[in-house]
């Protein structure tokens, strides 16, 4: 059934967004990242203006990210201390990543600056996931232990404004969990994506947090984030598309349930393996498209 | 003697019009055109539609049908190699570019049409004028980035690859018919009828086409416009109504 879209003034396929929505709210159930990673390029590929993508799927973020962490929160997988540092660190973030997004669009360089990022911080989560996950999985160790084990390093430890966060039973500076927070809100605004799958990692092995504690506290402060992030691109970009996002929002919390459900069943390091492959596989494409001539040299934009 | 003065303004501004518009002495008499509907409605479900003119051609020639919808701002850029990677590095922006664009032409096609004709009356693709705005002329450089617009413009189905054919009824009466595709920019166009004898223009005729957002979908894309604050606030609460609503459906 075709739909037609009325921010960004084209017919599409209603089906095939369910279906987008639907498996990116699986990704986010399981593994606590919001999966617009892969939501954007896919959305660009249908047809819809980049900035809409980017702008809509904001939105959506606030809703899958809801619906996640409502999950997580009542199985005490959220660290609010924590969720609300990054959160105030996030809302920062965002402001600043919107007049990032607006001077890029200026230079037409929006999908050069997402490209980079995609593969500088896929590529390098991933390759540090995957070595990390098979071995976990060769050790029969979690990651947890490992980390513990290990001293939080130097210049961290060094930092003032230190708290207690007794349900990740961390004693570390307010300034790292907000910086997390901070990048995580400059990737909203620019990528349109929520920035769990930069966030879970960091929260992991920066912070020293538990996976499960780190994808729900990471749902929880992106909620805040996109919604902010949301807010400006609608207000100041004009580029929201609200049917657009109910579209992606139907599919995504229904995904997002059965993510959940199936995130208790699969074994850490295995859901991590595969994350790290998938950011992978992502970041590879990006590359390729980047380095290798392109077909059409030229492109156009409404100015 | 204000008489006379009228006679003089007459033949200065009536003459040089009737020989610029060709012989006619049948001007506005020689063809008539009308569209099967003035206006295209966009609605939640549209998905592209049909744009049919009628007409009745009472001379012998050939005759055009060019469609435009509204004029945009266009910025073409054109990606170069740095250090290795594709980007941005040049650009052009147009500034009369249609937002729409077809055409129709009877008989063999324009290839028999005078190109001066074609270009003034902006015929066929090759006839379009852009309005490039550049610092150099260079007329080259120029054209690629025009004829990469007018690629692209085609690949999104709003130009047209070649002519569409004007089909003869019966008689003098004809009709065109042009695809209006899903992703169809609002605005007013406008679809201009030449008929067209030994290179010349001897008739000639406008009308208009409304293509809008009615209903819901109109709603929405005011909203957004007007009350952009209103507007992300209500998409905040649908976005929070929802996630939660799914949990509480889970109880």
């Amino acid at each position: 059934m075709y739909i037609y879209l009325p921010v960004a003034e084209i017919s599409i396929p209603a089906e095939s967004v369910l279906l987008l929505g639907g498996i990116v709210g699986f990704l986010s159930g399981v593994f606590g990242v919001g999966g617009g990673f892969l939501t954007t390029p896919f959305l660009i590929f249908m047809g819809i203006p980049p900035a809409v993508a980017v702008g809509t799927q904001t939105n959506q973020l606030v809703a899958s990210s809801v619906a996640g962490s409502i999950g997580h929160w009542r199985r005490g997988n959220v660290d609010f201390k924590i969720g609300l540092i990054m959160m105030a660190g996030g809302i920062g973030g965002s402001i600043v990543g919107i007049g990032i997004f607006t001077l890029l669009q200026w230079l037409g360089q929006v999908d050069l600056a997402i490209s980079i990022l995609y593969i500088v911080l896929l590529g390098g989560i991933g390759i540090m996931m995957l070595t990390e996950s098979i071995w976990a999985a060769t050790h029969k160790k979690t990651v947890r232990d490992q980390f513990n084990t290990q001293k939080v390093s130097g210049f961290i430890a060094k930092l003032p404004y230190k708290m207690r966060f007794p349900r990740s039973k961390l004693y570390i500076s307010a300034l790292v969990p907000g910086g997390i927070g901070f990048v995580g809100g400059i990737l909203a605004s620019v990528m349109g994506i929520g920035g769990g799958f930069l966030l879970v990692p960091a929260m992991i092995y920066i912070l020293g947090m538990s996976t499960i504690v780190a994808a729900g506290t990471s749902l929880f402060q992106i909620i805040f984030t996109t919604a902010v992030a949301s807010l400006l691109h609608a207000v100041i970009n004009g580029t929201v598309d609200l049917l657009l996002a109910i579209l992606l929002i139907i599919g995504g919390v229904i995904g997002t349930q059965i993510g959940v459900h199936m995130g208790r069943s699969i074994k850490p390091s295995h859901a991590r393996m595969t994350l790290a492959i998938l950011v992978l596989l992502v970041s590879l494409q990006l590359s390729y498209n980047m380095f290798v001539r392109p077909a059409e040299l030229y492109s156009t934009v409404l100015w | 003697m204000p008489f006379v003065l009228f006679i003089l303004s007459f033949m200065v501004f009536a003459v040089p019009n009737a020989l610029a518009q060709g012989s006619g002495r049948d001007y506005g008499q020689s063809l008539a055109v009308d569209l099967a509907s003035d206006h295209v409605d966009i609605t939640t479900g549209f998905h592209g539609s049909r744009l049919v003119l009628f007409g009745v051609q009472k001379q012998p020639g050939t005759l055009a049908v060019v469609v435009k919808g509204p004029e945009r701002t266009m910025l073409v850029r054109r990606k170069g190699q740095v250090l290795g990677a594709w980007i941005n590095t040049r650009s052009v922006k147009f500034r009369r570019v249609p937002s729409y664009y077809d055409y129709a032409i009877s008989g063999t096609g324009k290839n028999k049409l005078p190109t001066d004709l074609l270009r003034e009356h902006g015929i066929g693709l090759d006839a379009l004028y852009f309005d490039p705005d550049v610092s150099r002329e260079d007329a080259a450089y120029i054209r690629d980035f025009q004829e990469a617009l007018i690629r692209n413009k085609q690949a999104q189905g709003v130009y047209p690859v070649s002519a569409k054919p004007i089909k003869f009824i019966s008689g003098d009466f004809f009709r065109a018919e042009f695809y209006m595709p899903p992703n169809l920019p609002s605005g007013r166009y406008e679809v201009h009828t030449y008929l067209i004898q030994d290179g010349d223009i001897i008739d000639d005729k406008i009308t208009t086409l409304r293509v809008a957002q009615v209903g819901f979908n109109a709603s929405v894309n005011r909203l957004a416009s007007d009350h952009a604050f209103i507007y992300a606030l209500l998409g905040l609460f649908i976005a929070v109504g929802a996630g939660w609503s799914i949990n509480l459906l889970r109880r």
